[in-house]
């Protein structure tokens, strides 16, 4: 007998697992090949909408993790059927300037076949997250 | 319908309707957080605190629901909602998610956590026009004034 497939909440659960172990392969077999991310347009990094799990890696992950140390100081995933939501508390410091910010967000997942289809992210504060990272994110060179 | 979800949906008709009556809905411990960035950001404790935020936003705001989707999750109920915030000066509305994530004791609200999609943009709404920023949007025109960065 074939295991059930895992729920969004498990399927979420091991996404974050493997986020705060930084296996990103395992991180990115589970976003769906049609994810769309909704960002704000006044945080310093990936600002405005992702789509596709390509655009999702180059656009938004990869940047993130070459530009900032991250430390996830909370985690807790509620499960609300086929929507998970994430109450975090990330500390981002920037490899650059070696700035720190402690930043509680809250994210909204959807799930499409047991993958995560829509990530919708609230950052507490946008105008601290400017100010602190006023840099932004650098250019990155993804070869072809 | 639960407990919680019940008290929720009252709290939302009542917001709604500016009915003061809201407060019964609200534990005496409370404690809202809105985004520090914010002109009215900060913490706000029990039922007198969060009349004192409501008088705050609508001496900014008419605030319009457009619409929302609630969540019931692990005792918490998550409210994705698109408003509409209309500046009480002149100022242009604008469009914008926020995320509310309430919790409850002893069948009341004991906690309201508020994540806008984007406090800069709100902030900079409410910032201080300068008196040509004032003069432009006293003129009629069909496009809206965009607040200053």
């Amino acid at each position: 007998v074939a295991d059930a497939p895992p729920t969004p909440y498990e399927a979420a659960v091991k996404v974050f697992k493997a986020l705060q172990a930084g296996d990103m392969d395992e991180v990115m077999a589970g976003i769906h090949a049609d994810v769309v991310c909704n960002e704000a347009e006044w945080v310093p990094f990936y600002p405005g909408e992702h789509r596709g799990r390509d655009a999702f890696l180059r656009d938004v992950m990869t940047p993130m993790a070459q530009a900032y140390e991250l430390e996830f100081h909370k985690v807790e995933l509620l499960d609300a059927g086929n929507t998970v939501i994430g109450l975090i508390e990330l500390g981002m410091t920037s490899r650059a300037t070696g700035r720190t910010v402690r930043s509680p967000l809250v994210e909204v997942y959807s799930f499409t076949d047991g993958l995560i289809s829509h990530l919708d992210i609230y950052y507490k504060d946008t105008v601290e997250l400017a100010a602190a990272f006023p840099e932004g994110l650098p250019q990155i060179e993804v070869s072809a | 319908m639960s407990e919680n979800a019940a008290v929720h949906a009252e709290f939302v008709k009542r917001f709604a309707a500016q009915d003061p009556s809201i407060v019964e809905l609200l534990h005496p411990d409370l404690v809202v957080h809105e985004p520090p960035g914010l002109p009215y950001g900060g913490e706000y404790h029990g039922p007198d605190g969060f009349m004192e935020l409501t008088g705050k936003l609508r001496a900014r705001f008419d605030v319009t629901i457009r619409d929302g989707v609630i969540h019931h999750a692990g005792g918490k109920i998550v409210g994705i909602m698109r408003l509409t915030f209309d500046p009480t000066d002149g100022n242009s509305p604008t469009d914008m998610s926020i995320a509310e994530v309430y919790s409850f004791r002893e069948e009341k609200i004991s906690e309201i956590d508020v994540y806008y999609k984007d406090t800069k943009l709100i902030a900079d709404l409410l910032a201080p026009r300068s008196a040509t920023q004032l003069a432009r949007a006293s003129v009629s025109s069909p496009v809206p004034a965009v607040p200053a960065p």
